[in-house]
């Protein structure tokens, strides 16, 4: 599942139209979007909104572990040019002092650089930092439902020292948000890939469920037998479990006897 | 290729920091309080950070040099370890470190300083007797000489300090400073051995056995003190052949009788380290062999750990004098 969140709809008019996601009648206190496996929440300003935001879509999307997350809006900067746009290398709450390091193992053109999220409109822009107002309650969320590497921040710089922060036309954040699609998709399908090599790892046996609906098993006979069958496809993907001299097993624990059994007799061969 | 550096604040401004950002000068550069704040976080994938790892610059605080584990000497009594870097740039599969660690990034300590005057100091408290420090316990000693400049370092420590021995403990063919130095007489360059399929099998980024040979064959025709390091004893159906194979490769290659030391050692982890790793690659075919826990620890099954040594050691004894050969104690190994 890959879930984005954003602060503001004109933020996620874009990407709506982007992905061509629709908008989820059944959401209560955020706009959600969604179609197939994306969804995307309208937080609101501020990192608690954020927080809060990534919580709710945590659950609404089915509470699933290690989705993609990626946070996208606009942020200020001293002297980076409008419209660029930047990945967080480091993630800074500036009232608390606390910080984030997103893991730099996407291959992403996209530069990267430091984020502060701040409470209220940057104006001074000291230092190099990246201005914005959400990306510190949506990392420390997301991540409490994702590993890093799956979270991410992509922001695109709509006000410098020469140009000051004030309102963008919807038309504006348009135009600054469609310049970056090709590198918004990048950032999403990099880190898609990432989380779907994770989630093949952790596929279950295509005879799981075959054994689990025929025999009662505990729930440490369980797990005895998700290894079990974990150390089956490895050494032989290609030959299937359930046979008739495991169908004469009468109970749970005999057929995790008779697979152990069997897999002590598989060849090892690491190559 | 080193595409991200953390840096300590702390150590920002030593010489060891600015030579390592000058070498990588399109790295990203993050400034952090402590290498904790990145290394030990929760919720991050070893695997994953594996692909693109970064390098953290930091400074290593407390106790600097341990006592090493039982059974890891080569016939001193006095045995220590020390680890300036945590992690290792290959990504072998039966390894410790990816069980053990949140964070697949490497740590490099940079105040070597430090660890040198740790070193002085165990020396003071037995001056007249022989202690050895091995390296390589965390990380490959010489696998990122050219980034570290770690021998370079002690090089000249411990040729002050003949009573001290060094350890370097390397899969690497990073032999260029030990082809250039006169050799130490109190260093043992070790290298850690397993069948060429086996490696190509478990040793991701490792350098092919005949390369590693070859290095081997270089530093002791220098004149270098060689250890071989036989461990983990990896089982295959066919591991009679491989490993018969293997001895006969390196002692074709190699004067067994100016050897240092060989080590012998049965595959085992710890058992948090060994589900976290099946947790990590549950493909491996190696962790879906014949394993089982005792104590604390995960092996191969006591009669098939028995045998595989006790074939090794009938195997590498026509080549190795007694003396010097190490074979790890089986009822040492079961009390653990």
């Amino acid at each position: 599942m890959i879930r984005l969140v954003v602060a503001l709809p004109a933020e996620a008019k874009p990407l709506i139209s982007y992905y061509r996601l629709k908008p989820a009648a059944e959401a209560r206190g955020f706009r959600i979007y969604q179609k197939d496996e994306m969804a995307l929440i309208v937080s609101g300003v501020g990192k608690a909104a954020a927080a809060a935001a990534t919580g709710y879509l945590q659950a609404w999307t089915g509470n699933q572990p290690n989705g993609v997350w990626i946070n996208v809006g606009m942020a200020g900067h001293r002297d980076l040019l409008l419209g660029e746009g930047i990945l967080a290398q480091q993630i800074t709450d500036r009232a608390t002092g606390r910080s984030w390091y997103p893991p730099p193992v996407l291959e992403v053109p996209s530069p990267r650089a430091p984020v502060l999220t701040v409470d209220k409109v940057e104006e001074d822009f000291e230092d190099d930092w990246v201005f914005e107002m959400e990306a510190a309650g949506f990392y420390e969320s997301a991540c409490r439902f994702s590993i890093s590497e799956l979270v991410q921040c992509f922001k695109i710089i709509s006000d410098n020292w020469s140009v000051p922060p004030r309102w963008l036309s919807t038309r504006q954040v348009d135009e600054l948000l469609e310049s970056r699609f090709p590198e918004i998709d990048a950032v999403v399908q990099a880190t898609a890939g990432l989380a779907a090599e994770l989630a093949a790892l952790s596929k279950d046996h295509p005879e799981l469920e075959k054994l689990l609906d025929r025999w009662h098993f505990t729930v440490s006979e369980q797990r005895r037998l998700h290894r079990l069958l974990q150390r089956w496809q490895a050494l032989a993907p290609e030959k299937e479990i359930f046979d008739r001299e495991l169908e004469r097993q009468k109970t749970g624990k005999e057929v995790l006897g008779a697979i152990q059994a069997r897999i002590e007799s598989l060849p090892v061969r690491l190559l | 290729m080193v595409h991200t550096l953390y840096i300590e604040d702390d150590v920002a401004e030593h010489p060891r920091t600015k030579e390592i950002c000058s070498r990588f000068p399109a790295a990203a550069r993050i400034p952090i309080g402590r290498y904790g704040e990145v290394f030990n976080r929760k919720a991050q994938s070893f695997r994953l950070q594996k692909k693109r790892p970064a390098l953290i610059l930091a400074r290593k605080f407390g106790r600097l040099v341990l006592p090493a584990p039982d059974g890891y000497g080569v016939g001193g009594r006095r045995n220590f370890y020390f680890s300036h870097m945590l992690n290792c740039v290959y990504d072998c599969r039966y390894c410790f470190l990816q069980g053990m660690y949140r964070s697949a990034h490497y740590v490099l300590f940079v105040n070597y300083e430090d660890f040198q005057e740790a070193i002085e100091t165990k020396l003071s408290e037995a001056p007249t007797k022989e202690a050895y420090f091995f390296s390589g316990y965390d990380c490959d000693s010489l696998a990122l000489e050219p980034v570290t400049r770690f021998l370079e370092s002690f090089y000249p420590f411990f040729a002050e300090h003949p009573q001290a021995w060094l350890e370097l403990r390397t899969k690497s063919t990073q032999m260029k400073l030990l082809l250039e130095a006169k050799p130490l007489p109190n260093c043992i360059v070790a290298f850690s051995l397993t069948p060429a399929l086996t490696s190509r099998a478990l040793e991701h980024k490792v350098p092919p056995l005949e390369q590693r040979l070859q290095a081997m064959e270089a530093v002791q025709k220098r004149g270098w003190n060689i250890g071989l390091r036989f461990d983990p004893m990896i089982f295959t159906e066919d591991y009679h052949e491989q490993y018969r194979r293997l001895f006969a490769e390196v002692f074709e290659r190699l004067r067994a009788d100016q050897l240092h030391s060989v080590s012998l050692g049965p595959f085992r982890l710890p058992k948090p380290y060994f589900e976290e790793v099946t947790r990590l690659y549950p493909e491996e075919r190696l962790f879906a062999g014949p394993m089982e826990v005792r104590g604390r620890m995960v092996s191969y099954r006591k009669g098939m750990e028995r045998e595989m040594m006790s074939f090794c050691i009938r195997e590498l004894l026509p080549y190795v004098r007694e003396e010097i050969f190490f074979p790890a104690e089986l009822t040492r190994i079961e009390a653990s």
